[in-house]
C-alpha cells in the first residue's frame, strides 16, 4: 500500500510539474493508478464519473455565484464598495486588506461553497487591492484562506454532507459553525493587524492612506456601500425570508446584481455579455477540475488507499488527544490530493466508529472536520481555492500557497483552541 | 496560437451561455412565484401555490450544457489552469517538447473520454434511461451535450498539438507559450 | 473474487448495517473466496448512477431506493402507493408478488436482485396537530417524487419540491409546512428541530433493493453462488427485522425528543385512504396488464379489495 500511495503521488507530481492542465493531471493519475493497481478498466469508470459529476442541482449555485461576481466586477459596484469602505478602515492597520476577510465572512453567510466564495469575493477585491498598491501576497493569502469560511459559516454544503452521512442534525451543525467561524475571522484579522504594524506598513504593503475625512464626509461617502449592502441583504433576506433555498439564492444574486447595476447606471449589453462569457470560462474551468477530482476520488475508492490508511490509525489504539493529532495529520496529507467532500466520504466510514468510542461529540467533530477540509482547500497540489486564485490572477500555485501558510497555521491554532474549549463550537447548538 | 475552428468553439460557448441564462431565468421565475405567494399571504389572500414542476431537475441537467459545451472555448482562451512554474524556466527548444507531451496526454485522455461517453449514450438509448425526478428526461440528451463539449475540446487539442508539433520540428527556438500573458490580460480587462 | 458494492446510505442507517453484515457473511461462508467491499454514503458512486454502473460492470453490486426507478416502469411505484400496503406483513406480501416482475425487468439489463428491505411506514410530520382533513387545504407538503406529489394534490395540499438536505432550512424559513417520510428518516434528520407532531399514518413502506451484475455472478463457482444466495436470503430476513426494530426505536426517539406521535383520527384516515384510492386508480391506467394482474392478486390475498 505504501508503494501504491507513493507511485500515485509521484505520477501526480510529474504530470502537474510538466505543465499538464490540472484537470488532465488528475484524470491521468487516476487512470494510471486504476490500470496499475486494480483490475478495473479505467475508460468506462472515467466516462460515468465524468457524467455523474457534471449534473446536479446543488452544483448550479457555483456558476451562478461566479456570474454574479463578474457582474459586480464589471459594473463598478466593487469599486464603489472600496471607495465607501476606505475612509472607515483608514486607521485600522492593514486597511482595505480586511475587506477580503470581512467580505468572505459576509459572503460565506450567503454561499455554501468555498470555491464560489473565493471566486466572487476575489473578483471584486483582488484587482482593486492591486490597483491601490497593497501587498499582493497578503491580498492573495487573506482571500484564499478567508474564503474557505464559506464551508464553516452556514449555509454549508460540507456540513450538510456530514450531517446526512452521520445522521447528525443539520441545523445544530449550522449553529455550531458560527462560533468557530467568528474565531477564525478574528484570528485572521488580528494577524493582519500584527503584520501591518510589524512589516507591512514599513514596506508600503498596506496601500496609501486616504486623506483624513470628517465624520460627516465619511457618512456621506458611505452611500456608495449601499448597492453592495442591498445585494447581500437581498440574498440573505431571500434565504431567511423563506423565498429561496440556499441554492436558489445564487440565481437571485445574479438577478439582483443586474438590477442594482442597472439602477446605478453601470449596466449594458456589453457588460451582460462579457460577464456571462467570463463566467462560462471560470465555471467550466472549475467544473472540469471537479470532474477530474471526482474520477481521482473514485480511483482512490477502488484502490482503497485512503480507507486503508485510516485503518492503520484505527489499529494503533491511541488516546483521544493522540488520535486527534494522528487524524489531523492523515486528513491534511490526504487533503493535499482529494477535494473536501470526497475526503469526508472516503474516510468517515472508517473513522466514525473510532471517534464515537473515543467519546468525541459528533457535532463538535463535524466542525473539526470542516476546518480540516478548509485547510485542504489551500494545500497544493489539489486545492480548489488555489485553483480559483490562479484563474483570477495568473499567479502560480506555489506562490499562492506560500502566501497562505500563515493562515493555514492560524487554522491549526483554531483547532487547538476548539479542542481546549469545545464550547466555542458547542455553546450555540446546546443553547438551541 | 490561431485556431481554424475557433467559430465552432465559440458556438459551443454560446450554447453554454444560453444554458447559464436558462438556469438563472428558471430559478428566478420560481423564486418570483414564491414572492407573489408571500405578498398574497401578507395581504390576507390565499396562496396561488404556483410552481414550475421539476425546475430543479431541469436546472441540474442544464448545468451539463453550461459547463460542458464551454470546454473547448475555455481551452482556447487559456482559462484551464496548469502549473507552469517549472516548465516556464526551460529554453524554448525544450519547452516546446514538454508542451507536445502535455497536449498528447490531454488529447489521449480526451479521446478515451469521448469514446467512453459514446458508449454511455448508446447504453442510455438502449435501456431508455430517464432521470428519476418529476420529468423523466431522457438521459441521452444531456449526455450528448456533454459528449459534444468534450468532442469540441478534442478538436481544439488536435489543432493545438499539430501546430505545436510543427513548431517543434521546424522552428523550436521560436516557441513561446501564450497562456501566461493571456491570463494577466484577463485579470485587468 | 473481489466485488465493490455501492450504497447511497450512510453507515448510521440500518440498511447499511444490514448490507455490511451481508458482505461479512459472504466472506465468511466462502472462506474469503468472495469479498464484497461496501462503499457507503455514496462515496464511490452517487445514487443516480449506481444502477447504470452495475449494468456497465464498473462496480459489481449496488443498493438503491427502489422507487427511484418509478419513471422506468409503474411496477416500481407500487411500494409508494398510499393505502396499498400499510403494515410490514402486507409490504412483505407485496414484495413477494411483485418480485418476479421486478426480477424480469432487472434481468433485461443484466442485473439480478438479491434482496429488498422495507423502510418503516411513512407518516406525516407537521408543526401542528393534524385533526381535520381541511387542514390539508393549501398545506405545503414536501413531495420527493411524482406519486407523493399527486397524493398531496388529491388531498388538496400544495406539493413542494425540496431537496432532502434543504429540509431543515425549508421548515425553519417557512417554505414548507409538512413532510411525508418514515419514523426512521425523521429520527435521522432530527425532525424535532423543526416540527412538533408526527402522524403515524402507515401510508406505505418503500423499499431498498440490493442487486448484482449477472455476469459477475455467473463467473463465480457454484458453491460461491449458493453462499451468496444463502447470505442474501438471511439478509432479507434480518433486514425486515432490523426495520421493525428501527421503527420502534425511532418512534421512541421522536417522543423522547418532544415530538407528539399519534395515529390519524377517523376523518383524517378516511381522507388519506380516499386520496390513496384515487392515486391507485390512476396507477391502474398507467400499469401494463402483468403489473395490474399482480396487484389484483395481491389485493385479493390481503382481502382489502
Ligand atoms: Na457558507
Ligand atoms: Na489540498
Amino acid at each position: 500500500m505504501l508503494i501504491m500511495s507513493l507511485v500515485t503521488t509521484l505520477i501526480l507530481f510529474v504530470l502537474l510539474g510538466s505543465g499538464v492542465w490540472i484537470a488532465f493531471a488528475l484524470i491521468g493519475t487516476a487512470w494510471l493508478s486504476l490500470a496499475m493497481f486494480t483490475s478495473f478498466a479505467p475508460g468506462p469508470i472515467l466516462a460515468s464519473d465524468f457524467w455523474g459529476s457534471s449534473y446536479g442541482w446543488d452544483l448550479t449555485a457555483l456558476p451562478m455565484f461566479i456570474w454574479m461576481g463578474e457582474i459586480l466586477f464589471r459594473s463598478g459596484l466593487a469599486n464603489n464598495m472600496f471607495r465607501g469602505l476606505s475612509p472607515w478602515l483608514n486607521r485600522l492597520p492593514g486597511r482595505l486588506l480586511h475587506t477580503n476577510i470581512i467580505g468572505s465572512g459576509m459572503f460565506a453567510a450567503v454561499c455554501g461553497s468555498s470555491a464560489a466564495t473565493c471566486a466572487t469575493v476575489g473578483k471584486m477585491t483582488v484587482p482593486e487591492l492591486e490597483k491601490r498598491g497593497y501587498d499582493s501576497n497578503m491580498a492573495i493569502g487573506t482571500l484564499a484562506s478567508a474564503s474557505t469560511l464559506g464551508l464553516l459559516i452556514p449555509p454549508s454544503i460540507m456540513l450538510i454532507v456530514y450531517g446526512v452521512v452521520t445522521e447528525q442534525s443539520i441545523s445544530r451543525l449550522f449553529m455550531a459553525g458560527i462560533g468557530p467561524g467568528a474565531l477564525i475571522l478574528l484570528l485572521f484579522m488580528s494577524f493582519l493587524v500584527g503584520w501591518a504594524l510589524l512589516i507591512g506598513n514599513r514596506h508600503g504593503g498596506t496601500g496609501i492612506a486616504d486623506p483624513a475625512m470628517s465624520l460627516v464626509d465619511k457618512i456621506r461617502n458611505s452611500w456608495q456601500l449601499l448597492p453592495i449592502l442591498a445585494l447581500i441583504g437581498g440574498i440573505i433576506g431571500s434565504i431567511y425570508g423563506g423565498l429561496a433555498s440556499p441554492t436558489e439564492a445564487a440565481a437571485v444574486g445574479v438577478v439582483l446584481a443586474m438590477l442594482i447595476a442597472r439602477y446605478n447606471g453601470h449596466f449594458n449589453r456589453e457588460i451582460f455579455r462579457d460577464s456571462l462569457f467570463a463566467a462560462v470560462r471560470t465555471a467550466t474551468m472549475i467544473a472540469f477540475i471537479i470532474a477530474g477530482a471526482s474520477f481521482l476520488t473514485s480511483a482512490m475508492g477502488f484502490t482503497q488507499i485512503p480507507s486503508r490508511l485510516a485503518q492503520v490509525i484505527a489499529g494503533m489504539g491511541l488516546s483521544p488527544t493522540a488520535l486527534l493529532v494522528a487524524l489531523t495529520l492523515l486528513l491534511l496529507v490526504l487533503g493535499c490530493f482529494l477535494d473536501g467532500i470526497s475526503l469526508i466520504l472516503l474516510v468517515t466510514s472508517i473513522i466514525m466508529p473510532m471517534i464515537e468510542t473515543a467519546g468525541f461529540d459528533l457535532i463538535w467533530f463535524g466542525i473539526y472536520l470542516v476546518i480540516v477540509v478548509e485547510m485542504s482547500q489551500i494545500t497544493p497540489p489539489v486545492g480548489f481555492n488555489l485553483f480559483v486564485i490562479q484563474g483570477l490572477t495568473g499567479k502560480d500555485i506555489l506562490t499562492i500557497t506560500r502566501a497562505t501558510i500563515p493562515f493555514f497555521l492560524l487554522m491549526l491554532l483554531a483547532i487547538a483552541l476548539m479542542y481546549q474549549f469545545p464550547a466555542i463550537a458547542l455553546y450555540l447548538p446546546q443553547a438551541m | 496560437m490561431r485556431f481554424r475552428l475557433l467559430k465552432l468553439y465559440n458556438l459551443g460557448a454560446w450554447g453554454a451561455a444560453l444554458c447559464m441564462i436558462a438556469i438563472c431565468g428558471l430559478v428566478a421565475l420560481q423564486v418570483l412565484l414564491r414572492c407573489v405567494d408571500g405578498l398574497l399571504v401578507l395581504f390576507g389572500a390565499a396562496r396561488l401555490g404556483l410552481g414550475i414542476t421539476g425546475f430543479s431537475e431541469i436546472a441540474a441537467y442544464l448545468l451539463v450544457g453550461a459547463t460542458g459545451l464551454g470546454l473547448a472555448y475555455t481551452f482556447v482562451h487559456h482559462a484551464h489552469i496548469r502549473v507552469t512554474l517549472l516548465v516556464s524556466r526551460l529554453p524554448p527548444a525544450v519547452r516546446v517538447w514538454t508542451e507536445v507531451f502535455c497536449l498528447a496526454v490531454a488529447l489521449s485522455l480526451t479521446v478515451a473520454l469521448t469514446y467512453g461517453l459514446t458508449q454511455l449514450i448508446d447504453e442510455s438509448i438502449e435501456f431508455q434511461d430517464v432521470s428519476s425526478g418529476f420529468l423523466s428526461i431522457p438521459l441521452w440528451i444531456p449526455q450528448t451535450a456533454l459528449m459534444v463539449g468534450v468532442g469540441l475540446l478534442c478538436l481544439a487539442l488536435i489543432e493545438a498539438l499539430l501546430t505545436t508539433l510543427k513548431t517543434a520540428l521546424t522552428t523550436p527556438s521560436r516557441f513561446h507559450s501564450d497562456d501566461a500573458d493571456d491570463s494577466r490580460e484577463e485579470s485587468h480587462n | 473474487a473481489q466485488w465493490n458494492l455501492a450504497t447511497p446510505y450512510g453507515d448510521a442507517s440500518f440498511h447499511t448495517e444490514n448490507t455490511k453484515q451481508f458482505a461479512e457473511d459472504v466472506a465468511e461462508a466462502t472462506d474469503g473466496e468472495l469479498t464484497i467491499n461496501v462503499h457507503s454514503g455514496g462515496s464511490l458512486v452517487e445514487h443516480g448512477e449506481i444502477k447504470s454502473s452495475v449494468r456497465r460492470g464498473t462496480i459489481n453490486a449496488g443498493e438503491i431506493f427502489l422507487s427511484t426507478l418509478s419513471n422506468e416502469s409503474p411496477i416500481y411505484e407500487v411500494d409508494t402507493l398510499p393505502g396499498v400496503a400499510g403494515s410490514y406483513e402486507e409490504a412483505y406480501q407485496l414484495w413477494e408478488v411483485t418480485k418476479p416482475v421486478i426480477n424480469d425487468l432487472f434481468a433485461e439489463e443484466g442485473l439480478m436482485p438479491l434482496y429488498a428491505v422495507a423502510w418503516p411506514a411513512q407518516g406525516i410530520y407537521t408543526d401542528f396537530e393534524l385533526t381535520d382533513p381541511d387542514e390539508f387545504d393549501g398545506l405545503r407538503v414536501r413531495a420527493p417524487n411524482i406519486n407523493t406529489q399527486r397524493f398531496i394534490e388529491n388531498l388538496g395540499g400544495s406539493p413542494t419540491e425540496t431537496e432532502e438536505s434543504d429540509i431543515p432550512n425549508a421548515f425553519s424559513t417557512g417554505r414548507v409546512d409538512a413532510m411525508i417520510t418514515s419514523s426512521s428518516t425523521g429520527n435521522a434528520m432530527t425532525a424535532w428541530d423543526y416540527v412538533s407532531h408526527y402522524t403515524d399514518a402507515n401510508l406505505w413502506l418503500p423499499k431498498n433493493i440490493v442487486f448484482i451484475s449477472r455476469d459477475a455472478y455467473q463467473q463465480l463457482d457454484e458453491s460461491t453462488q449458493d453462499a451468496v444466495m444463502e447470505a442474501a436470503a438471511e439478509a432479507e430476513e434480518r433486514g425486515w427485522e432490523l426495520s421493525r426494530q428501527d421503527n420502534e426505536d425511532s418512534l421512541q426517539a421522536l417522543q423522547d425528543n418532544g415530538i407528539t406521535v399519534s395515529e390519524p383520527n377517523d376523518a383524517v384516515a378516511e381522507a388519506l385512504q380516499a386520496a390513496g384510492d384515487e392515486l391507485y386508480e390512476s396507477w391502474l391506467e398507467r400499469a401494463d396488464e402483468r403489473a395490474e394482474q399482480v396487484l389484483e392478486n395481491y389485493r385479493q390475498q390481503v382481502g382489502n379489495d
